[in-house]
């Protein structure tokens, strides 16, 4: 039953609007997983401060302005990205313009046999008995209500499979752009990624928004790795100043795969990068690493759940962040460990600083243990930049805005440095540098 | 009666079978030392003998003092006289060594009916022991094992060894990862400890460690049975032709 | 230091595993069943208050009527049947002994059995070298003795039961009580305010330093009884004092209810060290009767410099849910939190601590130890907030668990909220179990199962446990080994 939640209501019409239109509609699963959406997302309305995983991440934005779905996708041009290195890297292209796919934009030429990459729509027309096994199928609804929201619509979106055994030689390069033209725009983009036994590969993700209105980005992606399996995931989230992007990510690992992860956020007014990930298999390997830049008042949200549900798993998280302006980084990292999980390791570390007094750090590192053999830990700070390290570098005549920023790289390319692509560790560290050189070494930055 | 008899031990380990029909007779005042291969079934031995989950007896039995030592568990085998050092001791973080060894000793000073240490008393007591081995005040005020180095553990060992005063020590390669010093050092505290009642069980790999603590018999343990026992000597005869022999032999 | 003969007998004996389970068959005085303003009322009237209490009493009674029970805490527990408990239960001795000599001597006997000879500590007060502790005695919902009130009142200091306090000292209650904890402030509080019955009193004055311990003992005797008590302390400037609370209850199969408020002031350069060893009765193995402990504890640290430290060993209830709290309201003040908490069975806790940092160069450190055993479940649920002005703040955070077994559970969970880059906020938590390798090495030094684990776990608590005063160090040590009595193995 609905919740009564105005604000709710909007939403779920217009996921319901035409939805015997969709693509997809009349084969029973799809429409089936489409209303679970829509009651899971009824009865939970727009998440608010008492839902405990949404009380630093305020979404009254959603309720106040009236976002519309985008309609079909606009003819814009690919923009020039900010990120240069992997902009010139070679890879299979993936282009989305509010959520919908861009064919002409795409670039999948050389594509190994027994490797599908195509848009989720396209999919969902020709072949949705390939999906059925895997679309809708790890995304906890009720734990997660944006994402029942994106699964009431289920429209485009990447569908990704990956044959056994095949190692991709370019990482695919999805880039998702958003054009709100006047706005409010609404876009829900749907991802599947399926490995199979033994494969590899790389996904690169950048949001990019085009001039324009303000904007409401609400993704989920799912990924399926199968015994075996390695995927290295890097995002890079720079949405214009008045977008709301919130991505939801379900990660469903099987026996010894490798799932790292490494999401650097630094645009939207809110943004929120959500990710639970299910240790099913013995031997499982999860790193999920951020970097988060806010200024003005910003909110920039990292949220993730590692569940041990298999014994002799591993995971390892390390995000960490620098806070201007009036901005508030939230970090809420929860470990669970079943009972038959047995020989796990688990390790968390967020670190925040916090460059002026108005900005503010929430953190909550948890840890649910049901196992008693294991190795867990969690560490968090906030603070600002150490005294001592700053008076040396004044001391060896370094200006002090260059040797706060200095600090401030070197603060943050540890979590930087772990990054296995160059190309991408390079435009990370060039962006960071941008961002500190735009925001700290004014006149009102203070020590 | 000798101190302790091992007739026909077979025992696994995670359903391997690591000791195959072991026999071995130690009487009180004799030095025995156990050499051989790695993965003969050494430390397997000692931890038999002590009482380690994990450790499946499948066939044989052994006697301590006539009494029927596979039937005891862990800890009372302790206190009835058995000690094992190490061959890497443990670290238990927050508990200082000289509370653990105050709890040890009590409780099997309580088991044969005597009253145990008060603190103060037991300090003095340890003391004693400690200065012959070097272990100093400080090293008895931290926690058991932790930040110790190498000698430093297995001093500790030996210290443990002496405060609890047993019929039976089992050394479990003591002499792994010291250098001479260190080694002198523990040989010494070793061997202040030889008596005519008390048996000492020391195993190792290297011969070296026999030239300080010199045995009165020498086995050779090869696949889970001893296959060669002599007198001191044999533990240069192996030093010099090595284990190849018996690793033929004892298929 | 390890389990003494005492214990150990405890600890092999089956069945009488909870030592404090007996019944005393006192004869009580009882106010009617079930929950009313009239049973406010009744209440008030036997305690003789003046007419400012009973309309504090009355508000937050009619407030509580207006609120929902919470239910967003971890343990989930069986419906509280308000109306079905009593809400007053005396035992029948008329007036207040005004010495030990004219206490039911029944009830003196109580508190030996429970290891607290009231008449032995004032007898032994002229020993050189014996320690003295100055006992306030509950016995359900009254105060029945106060041992060296006399003594302490040479000093200016007050310690006496809080219905003693609202007669005898209005302006003192009336300044402070509820100044810490609004009666509004949560649903237990609410309703404590409403029904509460005694608790314990103290006022250091300027300047002084309490010569002994304070301590209170709370009983829970009668069945069906809620016990609501209710302390203040206020410390004023310059002066210290060192606080023990301790409870039991006997073994029954309803659940009890304890829900308390504590509230305590520090003015500029004052400190008081709270410590509580909380061992009321937990339920037998499979979860059936025991306390559910819900408590709101909060220290005010108003003045500067002014310091609170609380301590706590939590090894009974069936249900705790607590969160001793600080407000680092004056500048350079300091809040402090230990804590072990051992849950075995099906014991349940959710529990924690608030560190609010509000004036200048406040400092918060916090090290939480919870050692989990059975099929228990316990959660640490800590707060640290740095608001806007608190510059400089520092909080040192440590939570470490011990799962014995693989049956239990612990949960962590720390919000760390900072709205100040000048303060510097730590956090670190790590889970262990107790290694097979150094139960064998325990064992093989001639310890048993119980002894070797006494000894790990104690050695895991150390830190927090030499924060007790000494006196009950040993105690709480004994209780660690005896609460985990069966859990290995």
């Amino acid at each position: 039953m609905p919740d009564g939640s105005g604000h709710m209501q909007p939403y779920l019409d217009q996921a319901l609007e035409g939805a015997s239109n969709l693509v997809g509609s009349g084969v029973d699963w799809i429409d089936a997983l489409r209303r679970a959406g829509a009651d899971a997302f009824g009865t939970h309305g727009l998440p608010k401060r008492r839902d405990e995983y949404w009380r630093y991440t305020n979404l009254n934005a959603l309720a106040d302005e009236a976002f519309r779905l985008a309609n079909g996708a606009p003819a814009i041009g690919l923009p020039s990205l900010p990120h240069k290195l992997v902009a010139e890297l070679a890879t299979y292209r993936m282009v989305l313009v509010n959520g919908r796919l861009r064919p002409d934009l795409c670039a999948l030429d050389g594509l190994p046999d027994d490797v599908l990459v195509s848009g989720l729509e396209d999919l969902m027309a020709a072949a949705p008995a390939r999906l059925e096994p895997y679309l809708g199928r790890i995304i906890r609804l009720n734990e997660m209500p944006m994402a029942a929201l994106n699964t009431a619509f289920l429209r485009d979106g990447l569908a990704m499979f990956v044959g056994d055994g095949i190692v991709l030689d370019k990482p695919v390069h999805l880039i998702s752009i958003t054009a709100p033209g006047d706005g409010p725009l609404m876009v829900q983009p749907r991802h599947l990624v399926v490995m199979g036994k033994g494969a590899g590969a790389t996904l690169i993700e950048t949001h990019v928004t085009a001039e324009g209105g303000s904007s409401f980005n609400n993704i989920v992606a799912e990924l399926h790795l199968d015994d075996g399996a390695k995927l290295n995931h890097f995002v890079f989230q720079e949405e214009a100043e008045a977008s709301v992007h919130l991505s939801g990510t379900a990660v469903a690992m099987g026996a010894d795969t490798t799932y790292d992860s490494f999401v650097l956020q630094s645009g939207g007014a809110i943004g929120r990068s959500e990710i639970h990930a299910y240790l099913n298999g013995t031997g499982g390997d999860c790193r999920l690493d951020g970097v988060y830049l806010a200024s003005g008042k910003q909110v920039v949200d990292n949220t993730t759940f590692v569940e041990h549900a298999a014994p002799g798993c591993r995971s390892r998280q390390v995000y960490k962040g620098v806070l201007d302006g009036q901005s508030r980084g939230v970090f809420q990292g929860k470990v669970h460990v079943l009972r038959d999980a047995q020989q796990t390791d688990g390790h968390q570390l967020s670190r925040a600083l916090l460059l002026s007094p108005r900005a503010e750090i929430d953190a909550r590192p948890e840890l649910e243990i049901y196992a008693d053999d294991v190795k867990c830990s969690h560490g968090a700070t906030a603070g600002e930049l150490d005294d001592d390290s700053l008076f040396y570098l004044l001391s060896r005549g370094i200006p002090r805005e260059e040797a706060r920023r200095m600090l401030i790289e070197a603060f943050l390319a540890e979590a930087i440095a772990e990054i296995p692509l160059e190309q991408v560790a390079e435009d990370f560290t060039t962006h960071v540098r941008q961002w500190l050189a735009q925001n700290v070494g004014n006149a009102d930055g203070q020590g | 009666m000798a101190l302790l008899e091992i007739r026909n031990l077979h025992a696994t380990v995670d359903d391997k079978p690591i000791l195959n029909g072991l026999d071995l007779t130690i009487g009180g005042g004799e030095v025995h030392a156990i050499m051989g291969p790695n993965g003969s079934g050494k430390s397997t031995l000692s931890y038999v003998l002590s009482g380690r989950d994990g450790y499946e007896v499948t066939d044989g039995e052994v006697l301590f003092d006539g009494k029927n030592l596979l039937e005891m568990e862990a800890d009372e085998r302790a206190r009835e006289g058995v000690f094992l050092a190490f061959q890497y001791p443990v670290e238990i973080p927050g508990v200082t060594s000289i509370t653990f060894l105050r709890t040890a000793v009590n409780a099997v000073r309580e088991h044969h009916g005597g009253s145990p240490f008060d603190a103060m008393d037991f300090v003095k007591y340890i003391r004693e022991k400690a200065a012959g081995l070097n272990v100093s005040d400080d090293m008895l005020k931290r926690a058991v094992n932790t930040g110790f180095s190498g000698g430093e553990k297995k001093r500790m060992e030996i210290l443990q060894m002496a405060a609890l005063d047993p019929k039976l020590a089992i050394l479990d390669e003591t002499d792994s990862g010291l250098d001479i010093d260190a080694l002198k050092v523990v040989a010494d505290g070793v061997n202040a400890m030889r008596n005519e009642e008390r048996g000492l069980l020391v195993i190792t790999h290297y011969q070296r460690l026999l030239d300080y603590i010199v045995p009165d018999h020498v086995h050779v343990l090869a696949k889970g049975r001893i296959v060669k026992s002599g007198g001191k000597e044999l533990a240069h005869e192996l030093e010099e032709s090595g284990y190849a022999e018996f690793l033929e032999d004892a298929a | 230091m390890a389990a003494d003969a005492e214990a150990l007998e405890q600890v092999r004996t089956i069945g009488e595993q909870y030592k404090y389970g007996f019944v005393t068959d006192i004869e009580a005085d009882f106010a009617p069943k079930g929950l009313n303003e009239d049973i406010v009322r009744f209440i008030s009237k036997k305690k003789e208050e003046p007419e400012w209490m009973l309309e504090w009493r009355l508000k937050a009674y009619r407030h509580w009527l207006t609120m929902e029970e919470p239910k967003w805490q971890k343990p989930q527990y069986a419906e509280i049947d308000f109306q079905d408990s009593y809400y007053y239960a005396a035992p029948k001795s008329g007036d207040k002994p005004k010495s030990l000599d004219e206490v039911d001597p029944q009830l003196l006997e109580v508190y030996e059995k429970l290891g607290i000879p009231l008449r032995e500590q004032e007898v032994l007060a002229g020993v050189e070298g014996a320690p003295a502790v100055a006992v306030d005695a509950v016995f359900d919902s009254v105060s029945v003795a106060t041992t060296y009130k006399a003594k302490l009142e040479e000093q200016g200091i007050i310690f006496c039961s809080i219905s003693e306090a609202v007669r005898e000292h209005p302006e003192l209650v009336r300044q402070y009580l509820g100044s810490v904890v609004p009666y509004s402030d949560n649903y237990y509080a609410t309703l404590n305010s409403a029904v509460f019955t005694d608790g314990s009193f103290v006022y250091i004055p300027k300047g002084t330093r309490c010569p002994m311990e304070l301590s209170t003992y709370f009983r829970i005797n009668a069945e069906n009884t809620g016990q609501f008590e209710r302390t203040l302390i206020i410390a004023d400037e310059g002066s210290y004092v060192s606080y023990l609370e301790g409870c039991t209850a006997p073994q029954r199969d309803d659940n009890q209810l304890h829900a308390a408020v504590v509230e305590l002031v520090t003015l500029d350069d004052a400190e008081i060290k709270y410590s509580t060893v909380q061992n009321w009765y937990p339920g037998d193995e499979d979860g059936k009767g025991g306390i559910y402990n819900f408590v709101t504890k909060r220290a005010a640290c108003r003045g500067k410099n002014s310091k609170v430290s609380w301590t706590q060993v939590e090894t009974g209830s069936a249900i705790t849910w607590k969160y001793p709290s600080c407000i680092l309201q004056g500048d350079n003040s300091v809040g402090e939190f230990y804590s072990v908490a051992i849950t075995n069975n099906a014991q349940l806790a959710d529990t924690g601590t608030k560190m609010i940092h509000i004036g200048k160069n406040t400092r918060s450190r916090i090290i939480s130890k919870g050692i989990s055993a059975g099929h228990a479940d316990q959660t640490y649920r800590g707060l640290v907030r740095i608001q806007r002005g608190a510059n400089g703040a520092r909080n040192y955070t440590q939570c470490d668990s011990l799962l014995i077994g693989d049956k239990c559970g612990a949960h962590t969970i720390p919000y760390i909220e900072s709205q100040n880059p000048s303060a510097q906020v730590e956090h670190e938590a790590t889970t262990s179990r107790i290694g097979e390798d150094q139960l064998f090495y325990c064992r093989q030094r001639g310890m048993d199962e119980e002894e070797a684990v006494a000894l790990i776990v104690n050695g895991f608590c150390k830190e927090v446990l030499q924060t007790l005063p000494m006196e009950f160090a040993v105690e709480a040590q004994k209780l660690v080994g005896i609460s985990l009595e069966g859990s290995v193995g």
